[in-house]
């Protein structure tokens, strides 16, 4: 996968957990506090690495890490331990994760997991990490990294209908279906063409759930979940073309919407404090609706995302989303995710980008410093069995 | 005067995305037809059953860089499958 090495460049500062050299073999254990596992441990588990490459150079050592018992905290986390492992495989390192996972609807899709080919199996499943890493489309499972050359076929058209051909066997109502189906095509379709890099599409449908309840609850319901991670690795992130093209641009060339971000920069920069700065503000007017990353006089662009995502909400029953991009993250949470009548999304209770600033903690900062944009999607439905 | 524009894709696409395709197409297949001082219908094949706002966008760009949004409806109208296709690409455009 395309510039996956940056994830490691851009995280070299401190120091990893210790290793243990027994035999041929690295020993790695990663403590996470109540067995909860989050970015903080990917990011030690990423600053290990670069530990032991500098420390042992080209050579190609076992790698063994011990998680012991975890919860991951969501999709996203077991996606970029992943990619860790796929990064260590393809610098020829034999790598096994010791871990007992505990599961929930969140994160159900790690049963189908590449991770489990390195779990206490023999060394020729490792042998088939890179192509599971790569691709699989079975059961409750779709899993696709979408080179960035063919830009100009219709790679897109067709991969909107591979989803929603996926998840048509799961009785998901035929517009949520589309939705999640396209939600996921944009998002790649704006790594490939803005980012210009390859992108992980990783999606699986938590079956037959039921809520955990206290002695009174009757809720005997059926809930499934749609559990989404988008990621692309990349020195672009998320806000860039915002910054260089409108931010840092001749104001002389820009007319229209493009002006009134000029004019929000103006009122949000006196805003500005130590959890709220000039990078989310670009993150969150990427998301503006006509207002695109291109240099063109009018845009026809803008990603939608949020009016999306609040469709999408609107039908779960509970939902975790959010993007990570550099060292900063964007909480699409309930409530906030509508546009105003012109088109603008402030990611506050008042729809208003202009002259008001998001709600506290929708921006915030990232447990790793993230080259590229990664998103988290996790939608709970109420449903029937499937 | 009406000027029909009709969209060839390959007979087992069903679905168009991608705002680079969405430009191309229009390069390849709108461009040397469209007529400024006539009403251009753009019309998608029946196979077509979905298209992503990307699409949209890249694929009108170069008409409403020419003629605005104001103008657009005097200059351009959509013919797909059903009416909802037909409003869906419209709205994803200036909504």
């Amino acid at each position: 996968m395309k510039n996956l090495d940056l994830l490691f460049n851009w995280n070299s500062s401190g120091e990893g957990n210790k290793i243990k050299l027994e035999g041929n073999t690295l020993k790695v254990e990663i403590p996470s506090k109540k067995g909860l596992f989050n970015g903080k441990q990917i990011g030690i588990i990423i600053k290990t690495v670069n530990s032991i490459h500098k420390r042992y150079g080209n050579i190609k050592i076992s790698i063994e890490f011990y998680l012991g018992k975890i919860e991951f905290i969501d999709k996203l986390t077991y996606i970029f331990l992943e990619c860790i492992c796929y990064y260590l495989i393809k610098h020829g390192h034999p790598v096994q994760v010791f871990m007992i996972v505990e599961n929930n609807i969140r994160i159900n899709g790690i049963n189908s997991s590449p991770l489990l080919l390195l779990n206490k199996t023999k060394f020729n499943s490792i042998c088939k990490f890179p192509d599971r890493f790569h691709f699989e489309i079975y059961g409750y499972h779709f899993r696709r990294v979408i080179r960035c050359e063919k830009e100009k076929t219709n790679y897109l058209g067709n991969l909107y209908e591979e989803i929603d051909r996926f998840l048509k066997p799961f009785s998901i109502d035929e517009k949520c279906r589309d939705e999640v189906a396209l939600v996921v095509t944009e998002l790649v379709g704006n790594a490939c063409e803005h980012a210009e890099t390859d992108c992980l599409v990783d999606i699986d449908v938590a079956p037959d759930f039921k809520k955990r309840c206290e002695s009174s609850c009757t809720d005997t319901n059926y809930y499934y979940g749609i559990n989404i991670a988008v990621i692309d690795f990349s020195e672009k992130l998320l806000g860039d073309s915002i910054k260089e093209n409108i931010l840092y641009t001749d104001k002389s060339v820009l007319s229209g919407r493009y002006l009134d971000v000029v004019e929000a920069y103006k009122y949000h920069k006196q805003h500005f404090h130590e959890n709220y700065f000039e990078d989310d503000f670009c993150n969150i007017t990427s998301f503006q609706s006509k207002i695109s990353g291109r240099k063109e006089k009018f845009s026809t662009g803008g990603t939608g995302l949020p009016k999306l995502i609040k469709s999408l909400e609107d039908k779960s029953d509970t939902h975790r989303c959010y993007v990570i991009s550099g060292n900063r993250c964007i909480n699409f949470y309930q409530g906030i995710l509508e546009y105003n009548e012109n088109g603008w999304i402030g990611f506050n209770n008042e729809k208003n980008y202009t002259s008001d600033v998001p709600e506290e903690n929708v921006v915030g900062e990232c447990l790793i410093n993230m080259p590229g944009t990664a998103y988290n999607f996790n939608f709970v439905m109420k449903g029937v069995k499937i | 005067m009406k000027n029909d524009i009709i969209l060839q894709f390959d007979k087992a696409t069903t679905r168009l995305a991608g705002n680079p395709y969405g430009r191309n197409v229009y390069a390849d297949q709108v461009e040397s037809k469209i007529k400024y001082n006539a009403q251009n219908v753009i019309v998608f094949p029946d196979n077509i059953e979905k298209v992503a706002s990307s699409f949209v966008q890249g694929f009108f760009a170069k008409i409403v860089e020419k003629i605005g949004y104001a103008e657009f409806d005097n200059i351009i109208s959509i013919k797909a499958k059903n009416s909802e296709l037909e409003n869906n690409i419209r709205n994803d455009l200036f909504v």
